[in-house]
């Protein structure tokens, strides 16, 4: 097992390295660069056009004379001190600025999601599949499809349209209040936060349930087709045991596999629903930084993105080697 | 003789979207204590549906048991009708696995991939006697080790997937006999195993049938394994019982068509080049024939056959078959309840 791990861990190291050397190259294939962005932009709003020379000492300075290859060893020998570079698009911020607390605020949304979504899911999956070709296994395979096939923003404005208009929450978006939003974590900090969480909690959760409910019934619904279920039911087992004990017990397996797929999904694919609600995750910084050739930060955040999605699948892999015993450590 | 059950005139259907499927349409048998009850017939006679139908297995919105009855004597107490108990009450689970045990065909899926074979077979034995779990675990090892698993200490906390397909079937009838069962059902057991583990496998329960006085009920569609294992035979066609007779009769002088057919076509040492398979095949479900379910098949067909259903003729103290050709006897009154 520790081998095992082990082997894991390196593995994904090299395959950390390849991710950043890709995507930092890939974000400065297109034609022009962060600073001619920049400067389009001072352009516009002073009316002025930048002398060269500026723009050429902008460029020297910023290391973006050099090849592709150089800037990038440059950018990553950096990150053992923390540091990931800079974010023209942010006032010259240090990208670690940006991103710190937004990493802990979207690993929490997306782990909190996960266990909302499937606190929800498996048990409507285990009612709709024990109760196949009921009205409510229609009624619930139905309320699914729709999900899945709502576009996230839609369902991400629905919902809030409910929150606030039907349930009468007074949320506004975001998950602080304005005087609480670049304030250090204090008590108060830390209640406001509480109270801005349900409604986008509810909506991220609710959003990725459909597709979760969906894998959970149909795994079950194959389980129960098998000898051993009817096997089961032979000893004399009470129904119930059979269905947790000897279905749900397997018909979960295939989930856990998919955490690790879903981990960075949960992050990346709420870009839009972060946008429409305004939440603090690495998902509007990183639309920002793509749409500027930022690649300092993007290239930042499609790291971390690549990590979630080796941690992820590492711990599915543990969780699944300990759940299914004909899963061996090779 | 000690009767354990007796089923009489059963009928199981089931109600699907494309109409109603009348897998068991009229079985009846009785089985007593250490004897053998062979079941035989061609894929899909309804001879699972007759195993699952007495164990209640089958769920109640997709078959219904719309006649006959399926008693059952307990060692003591009055006998239960097992057609009228609700098929997931209290009743039926004291008796699954504890007075009727079953083991099934596919010895690679019957047992659950993600607990221990020792799990699987304590789980019955602490669902049905009330022992210590130390206790469950020596009675697992112990008949582990009755059925012929070699180091069964070891082997008792193994997974499924770590035993051969033979090993399996072993642990299966390990898993049904960890209760002392009355009555075992063991549904096509050697099907999916090659012949010498066939031959193993039937050996070591006739040998646990003789041991405990258990009853046996051997499903199969290879009367070969009925010659082997069985006292008496019931031959299934179509849902229906066509031929009930003593082991002996069914092989030297069988009385139905379709039971002559299938011993024709049966291979065997010194019969020389006559191997004649029944001709055409089985109707689907929907497309039962009006009179005698075998007509369209039968090299005896009369007109009569094809108008009529035949009624099951007594022929001696044990033996019946439902075929017009023997319409000289005395009929038995079909039960119609
Ligand atoms: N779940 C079900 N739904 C609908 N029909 C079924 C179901 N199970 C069995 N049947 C039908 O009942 C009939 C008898 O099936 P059964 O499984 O008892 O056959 P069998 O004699 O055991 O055959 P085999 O030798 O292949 O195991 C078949 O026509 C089959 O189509
Ligand atoms: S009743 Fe007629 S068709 Fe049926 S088996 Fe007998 S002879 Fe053949
Ligand atoms: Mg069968």
């Amino acid at each position: 097992m520790t081998t095992f791990i082990i082997r894991r861990v390196f593995s994904a190291a090299i395959t950390l390295f390849l991710i950043t050397l890709i995507s930092f190259i890939v974000i400065q294939l297109p034609p022009g660069d962060v600073v001619s962005n920049w400067v389009r932009q001072q352009e516009a709003s002073t009316g002025q056009p930048l002398p060269p020379e500026t723009i050429e000492n902008l460029r020297r300075t910023y290391g973006f004379d050099e090849p592709i290859i150089i800037q990038y060893f440059k950018w990553i020998d950096g990150f053992p001190r923390g540091d990931f570079g800079f974010s023209i698009e942010y006032s010259n911020a240090p990208v670690a600025d940006i991103l710190a607390q937004r990493t802990g605020l979207t690993v929490f949304l997306g782990v909190a999601t996960l266990f909302i979504s499937w606190g929800l899911a498996i048990p409507f999956g285990i009612f709709a599949a024990t109760r196949k070709n009921s009205r409510w296994d229609y009624f619930l395979s139905t309320l699914s499809f729709i999900g899945i096939s709502t576009p996230d923003f839609l369902i991400a404005v629905i919902y809030l349209f409910i929150a606030v208009f039907v349930l009468k929450t007074d949320y506004a978006g975001g998950l602080f209040s304005q005087e609480f939003k670049d304030a250090p974590w204090t008590w108060e900090r830390l209640l406001d936060f509480a109270k801005h969480l349900p409604v986008p909690l509810a909506i991220l959760g609710l959003g990725g349930m459909a597709g979760t409910f969906r894998i959970m019934r149909a795994n079950l619904l194959d389980i129960l087709d098998q000898q051993f279920i009817e096997a089961a039911r032979a000893k004399g087992l009470r129904e119930r045991i059979v269905i947790y004990k000897h279905a749900t017990r397997i018909a979960v397996n295939p989930l856990i596999s998919r955490v690790g797929m879903q981990l960075p999904l949960l992050i990346s694919g709420t870009i839009i629903i972060s946008i429409v609600l305004d939440l603090p995750t690495l998902g509007p910084p990183f639309i920002r930084a793509l749409n500027r050739q930022d690649m300092f930060l993007a290239g930042t955040v499609l790291m971390i993105l690549a990590i979630f999605l080796l941690i992820g699948n590492l711990i599915a892999d543990i969780v699944l080697a300990w759940s299914d015993p004909r899963i061996q450590y090779e | 003789m000690d009767t354990v059950l007796e089923v009489r005139n059963l009928k199981t259907y089931f109600y699907i979207e494309q109409g109603v499927i009348r897998a068991v349409d009229g079985v009846s048998f009785s089985l007593q204590a250490g004897k053998t009850l062979g079941i035989v017939g061609e894929s899909g006679c309804g001879k699972s549906v007759t195993s699952r139908t007495i164990m209640r297995l089958l769920s109640p919105t997709l078959a219904r048991i719309v006649a006959g009855s399926i008693k059952y004597y307990p060692a003591d107490g009055a006998p239960v009708e097992l057609t009228q108990v609700d098929p997931s009450g209290d009743q039926i689970r004291d008796i699954r696995g504890n007075e009727i045990a079953m083991i099934f065909q596919e010895p690679m899926t019957s047992l659950n991939p993600v607990y221990t074979i020792g799990q699987q077979i304590m789980e019955a034995i602490l669902l049905h006697q009330d022992v210590s779990k130390e206790r469950a675990r020596a009675r697992a090892i112990d008949v582990l080790r009755l059925v012929g698993i070699p180091l069964p200490e070891q082997r008792v906390d193994q997974y499924p997937h770590e035993f051969s397909g033979g090993m399996r079937q072993r642990a299966m009838i390990a898993m049904a006999l960890s209760c002392n069962p009355r009555i075992l059902i063991a549904d096509e057991p050697t099907t999916a195993l090659d012949v010498t583990i066939e031959a193993q496998i039937l050996e070591l329960i006739q040998q646990i049938q003789h041991d405990n006085n258990m009853a046996l009920i051997m499903i199969t569609h290879d009367l070969n394994v009925i010659g082997e294992v069985a006292d008496h035979v019931i031959v299934m066609y179509l849902g229906q019982v066509v031929e009930s007779a003593p082991v002996d009769d069914i092989f030297e002088n069988p009385k139905h068509p379709y039971t002559q057919g299938l011993l024709n076509s049966l291979p065997m040492i010194g019969r020389g080049d006559r191997l004649e398979p029944i001709i055409g095949s089985v109707p689907g479900p929907h497309e039962r024939p009006r009179g005698c379910s075998f007509a369209p098949r039968c090299p005896h067909v009369m007109d009569r056959c094809r108008a009529e259903m035949p009624p099951s003729f007594v022929l001696g103290p044990a033996s019946d078959v439902a075929c017009w050709l023997y319409d000289e006897t005395i009929e038995v009154s079909h039960d119609a309840n």
